[in-house]
């Protein structure tokens, strides 16, 4: 029969010759629609600026269009390789960035009490006098330190700028806000592989196993993952599995959706890596590749001794076993360990709801295993390796003063041992405590250390205290919660006014080269915090060599080979995006044969213990022979002069290692784990609450929705509108043992205060948890978030028309203490144990 | 005149804080009794007080009720109107700047101002009616009723639909009299401009149509 599959097995079989030798040539790239836009009312083209977003950190490309001097919309950036045009609510609802009523166009000075909300409008002038003046003194007096810098979202040119500015002026009182988002993912990479950020790449994989990642709303690189993932599912017929304590919507849209108890996940890894080992699942891509894996104290181990040790270790942890710890039963454990072990390749990806809680850390070594003994790690369809734009930037002046730093971004003492991305939630309580000194100057940035950390109170006492810190500066757009605790308001510039040059992970494992471009000039007396580093530099004597952050980004442009070779600044201006249209996506990037000159070079040595390949200039030692003596894993930062390492005698470009010393092979056994009194291997290790914890407890969880920022968008009318109320999530069972129904106002204790809130009582929640969403509950940041309405709102509606909605939710954080994961310092969004009961 | 610079004052007044010139003025004993004839009470003492201390006061009111982080009441019309977008340089704020463009005023772009801020509406209403004194002066009926019909259409368009509101926001906020007065003086006099423009303008329609 002459059916379309016959007619298509022709095409197949047809000589490479009968269809090559055309007459015709493709000339440009097939057009792509998008890219244009009119004006619905005059039908006139609106100016197209190609940018880049900043809402989330996936900082998607994207094109504003401006109409008559307005920023009316943005769009995704069809020539993008990450996004293919997609762009999601977040960052559509960019625009109100721009317009929220409530933006703040002027310097402010306190001039009431701290947080009496009592202000003067000051000029620029005035403003980093006060500020130069104090920081000025500081680095007279040789304290430079006493200048604390701490800030949440800051990537790319910013942090490269801002960054010079602070190391030029001579602090390392450094602040950040990865321990809230997700620290012991990274902690637990860098344990395994080296740098952090795994690239998934669904493009070419068949079958998806989820630990805990809301992909589909909410990702450090969201639309560009998560419209590939759509399209394998739709079009490939993909199948996704995800384990998550709640039917989220990628929960939902999933194949199969698995409940899990909070915190546990880790237990189900491991379950599965022991059927995966018992069965003998790991033969062939897994057996492979444990050729490159560290998996006992031994580095030389053979195959054979390591697959031995996987299963000698492995061998309590079985699915029975990470039933009763996890809720999964051990026969789901098992289904779901064979079809991972036999898709080739899976794509096993794993985010906070996995990793944000006790010893999460450890959860990401253990999916690193799982993804390691399957064969699934840096190879198509697999766990990638990230692959980003290697950006040329001015440097800045070359002589700069040794920076000097207070010790208290890593946490109370004690609160974690291995905190490679910090412990920012315990910034504020080292300050109170006092023991590592004190900024005189502390100034956020793009944070909101009030609303986004847990223990809100305590973070209101320390920040109004003005004998803890006695001069605060906030860098913002707008009025939030920690900008009503300062001493003066720097306006900021909203994303949508400011330059930058960007270098977000790409999915399709081939950088991308983005810029960000104003689409109108700031409003009011708005600058960009980058380009008021530029100005304060210059009053205080040490200027940065470059004039506004635009000039910063046109000298990267013309600096970076493959831009520059593409055209430099002005072809980024008139495109936004650039890859090489060539390039070939990297994979098996530890695989790479080192050319000899590279090892063999009179300052490099192997070490004997690890089989490591490491400059002793580098790592600041005198000779090769102290080199020796001290060892590869014992000398302070041997990592940063990490060169390769020797696998089957052949030296490899291997797992570069970041931030702790790693032998460059993938290491499952971690020496570094070990030396701090750790578990070597991934493993069980008992939740402390959960013990104590009484039958009737219940297990706090928080997640994030499709429309909102974790806690930087609320003042988005377009986003809150959508989402404004978070209702906590109560599984029926648990609900009918505490009588409480669907909509009843019910109070949330934890160790850390109390919260009022409503009951949503839904199966879509695994029994003995309950969960409350991020978002909600501010209580400043503008009228979209805050409820707050101008007076005589009531009497003649105005605002109610616009602002609709009545109830503004409650914000989890006040009952969430700042726990830190005792290996990576993460805050333990995912664990608290709380009692619940009627209000 | 007068209609041009009781404009210009409160466009001053409303554009931000008064400086030390501006309140010395308003302080000055000729102006006190002025304002009392008025009826308006900016209290003892605005007149009695230091000038750095009435100075101080009056920032940090203007602050609290206009720039962000007290009242929320935005100086602004695109926020202001009822049922209008809501936002910042919202379509409405377009509007107004594609208006005084067509009446032959262009912000100054150095000034990071925004069109539809009250105290830059109130410096356009203050130019039309400059020209439009200067049109009676000269006699130039046809160039006052031009000036006026710019003066009609922004008061029907665009200030007249939410001064009132936003003075009523601004009398029940202050915390002392001075803007609650003036935002009551401001509120009067635009109530009142509604149809003195259109006397204003029947009169120059009428003569230059006699002329």
């Amino acid at each position: 029969m002459l059916d379309r599959r016959s007619l298509l097995k022709i095409g197949a079989a047809a000589p490479a010759v009968a269809v090559s030798g055309g007459v015709l040539n493709q000339v440009r790239a097939l057009p792509i629609s998008g890219g244009k836009d009119f004006s619905p009312i005059t039908g006139m083209e609106r100016k197209a600026i190609p940018s880049a977003c900043w809402q989330c950190v996936t900082r998607c490309p994207s094109i504003s269009y401006v109409e008559d001097g307005r920023l009316v919309k943005i769009e995704g950036q069809p020539n993008s390789i990450r996004t293919h045009g997609v762009m999601c609510s977040k960052g559509q609802a960019g625009v109100n960035q721009y317009s929220d009523p409530d933006r703040i166009l002027h310097p402010m000075r306190r001039v009431g009490p701290r947080g009496s909300g009592q202000w003067k409008r000051i000029s620029w002038d005035e403003a980093l006098e006060e500020l130069t003046g104090r920081l000025q003194k500081l680095r007279d007096d040789g304290t430079p330190e006493k200048f604390m810098f701490h800030y949440g979202r800051m990537k790319a040119s910013h942090s490269k700028l801002i960054n010079t500015f602070l190391a030029n002026y001579g602090t390392a009182s450094k602040g950040n806000h990865t321990a809230i988002c997700e620290a012991a993912k990274w902690t637990g990479q860098e344990l395994t592989w080296g740098k952090h950020y795994d690239n998934w790449d669904f493009d070419n994989t068949r079958f998806v196993l989820n630990f805990g990642s809301n992909v589909l709303e909410a990702h450090t690189n969201h639309v560009p993952s998560a419209h590939r993932l759509i399209a394998r599912i739709t079009d490939h017929n993909v199948r996704l599995v995800t384990f998550d304590v709640r039917l989220s919507n990628t929960a939902a849209k999933s194949s199969e959706w698995v409940p899990v108890v909070p915190g546990t996940d880790r237990a189900v890894v491991l379950a599965m890596c022991n059927v995966i080992m018992s069965e003998d699942l790991y033969k062939g891509d897994g057996e492979e590749f444990l050729k490159y894996c560290k998996v006992t104290a031994n580095n030389a181990a053979t195959v054979e001794e390591k697959v031995a040790a996987l299963k000698t270790h492995l061998a309590e942890y079985t699915p029975e076993w990470a039933e009763g710890v996890s809720g999964v039963p051990a026969g789901k454990i098992a289904e779901i360990a064979r079809e991972v072990a036999m898709a080739k390749p899976a794509c096993i990806i794993s985010y906070r709801g996995a990793v944000a809680s006790y010893h999460g850390a450890d959860t990401e070594r253990a999916v690193q295993m799982l993804a390691a003994i399957t064969g699934n790690i840096d190879q198509p369809g697999g766990r990638c390796k990230a692959v980003g734009a290697s950006w040329k930037y001015p440097k800045g002046p070359k002589d700069k003063p040794k920076a000097r730093k207070l010790k208290i971004a890593d946490g109370l003492p004690g609160a974690a041992k291995l905190p490679t991305h910090h412990v920012s939630h315990q910034v504020l309580k080292m300050i109170k405590d006092g023991s590592h000194g004190r900024p005189d100057v502390y100034m956020s940035y793009c944070y909101t250390a009030v609303y986004a950390n847990g223990d809100v109170q305590e973070n209101i006492d320390i920040l109004k205290d003005e004998s803890l810190i006695p001069f605060s500066v906030n860098v913002n757009p707008y009025y939030d919660e920690s900008a009503a605790l300062a001493d003066l308001i720097l306006p900021d510039t909203p994303f949508t006014e400011r330059w930058g040059w960007e270098d977000m992970v790409s999915p399709a494992q081939i950088p991308e080269y983005y810029i960000r471009q104003p689409a109108v000039k700031p409003l009011g007396e708005c600058r960009d915090f980058a380009d008021v580093c530029i100005d304060m530099a210059e009053r205080m004597g040490f200027p940065l060599g470059y004039k506004s952050h635009e000039e910063f980004v046109q000298a990267s442009c013309e600096m970076t080979p493959a831009v520059k070779a593409a055209g430099g600044f002005e072809y980024m201006k008139a495109n936004g995006v650039y890859h090489d249209p060539a390039a070939k996506p990297a994979f098996y990037s530890y695989k790479k044969v080192l050319s000899p000159e590279k090892y063999q070079k009179e300052t490099v040595v192997k070490d004997p213990q690890t089989g490591t390949y490491w400059d002793w200039k580098k790592a600041k030692l005198e000779s090769a022979e102290e080199a020796l003596a001290k060892g590869y894993l014992k000398t302070k930062g041997s990592y940063k002069a990490y060169v390769g390492v020797e696998v089957d005698g052949q030296v490899l470009s291997g797992f570069k290692p970041d931030k702790v010393n790693l032998s460059g092979l993938f290491e499952i056994y971690s020496d570094v784990m070990k030396d701090a009194d750790l578990p070597a291997m991934p493993s069980w290790t008992a939740i402390p609450e959960y013990e104590a914890k009484k039958p009737e407890d219940l297990i706090l969880t928080t997640y994030k929705h499709a429309a909102q920022i974790h806690s930087r968008s609320a003042n988005c009318k377009y986003l809150t509108e959508v989402f404004h109320d978070n209702p906590a999530w109560l599984n029926p069972e648990t609900a009918k043992t505490k009588g409480i129904a669907d909509g009843d106002a019910i109070k949330v204790i934890s160790a850390s205060g109390e919260l009022l809130t409503t009951a949503r009582v839904t199966p879509a929640i695994v029994p003995g948890a309950i969960a409350i969403a991020h978002h909600c509950g501010h209580w400043e940041y503008g009228r979209y978030a805050s409820g707050k309405k101008a007076p005589l709102v009531e009497a003649d509606e105005a605002d109610a028309d616009r602002i609709w909605w009545t109830s503004k939710g409650a914000h989890p954080n006040w009952i969430i203490g700042n726990r830190a994961d005792p290996i990576s310092g993460q805050l333990r969004f995912m664990d608290t144990v709380v009692k619940v009961e009627k209000a | 005149m007068e209609r041009a610079k009781l404009y210009g004052l409160l466009a001053s007044l409303f554009r931000r804080e008064p400086g030390p010139d501006l309140l010395t003025q308003l302080r000055s004993p000729g102006f006190h009794d002025l304002l009392s004839e008025t009826g308006l009470d900016l209290g003892d003492e605005f007149f009695s007080d230091p000038l750095d201390d009435v100075r101080d006061r009056l920032q940090v009111e203007y602050t609290f009720l206009f720039l962000g982080p007290g009242k929320h009441i935005s100086p602004h019309e695109s926020v202001q109107l009822k049922r209008g977008s809501g936002i910042l340089w919202g379509e409405e704020t377009s509007i107004v700047k594609q208006f005084m463009a067509a009446a032959g005023f262009d912000l100054d772009e150095t000034a990071n101002e925004i069109p539809d801020h009250i105290g830059v509406e109130l410096e356009f209403l203050s130019h039309l009616s400059t020209k439009e004194a200067e049109a009676w002066q000269a006699g130039d009926q046809e160039a006052a009723a031009a000036a006026l019909g710019w003066q009609h259409r922004f008061v029907s368009n665009n200030i007249g639909k939410w001064v009132g509101r936003f003075c009523r926001e601004v009398e029940v906020a202050a915390e002392t009299p001075f803007y609650a007065e003036f935002a009551k003086l401001l509120r009067t006099f635009i109530a009142g401009e509604k149809s003195e423009i259109v006397d204003r303008l029947a009169k120059a329609d009428g003569k230059s149509q006699r002329s």
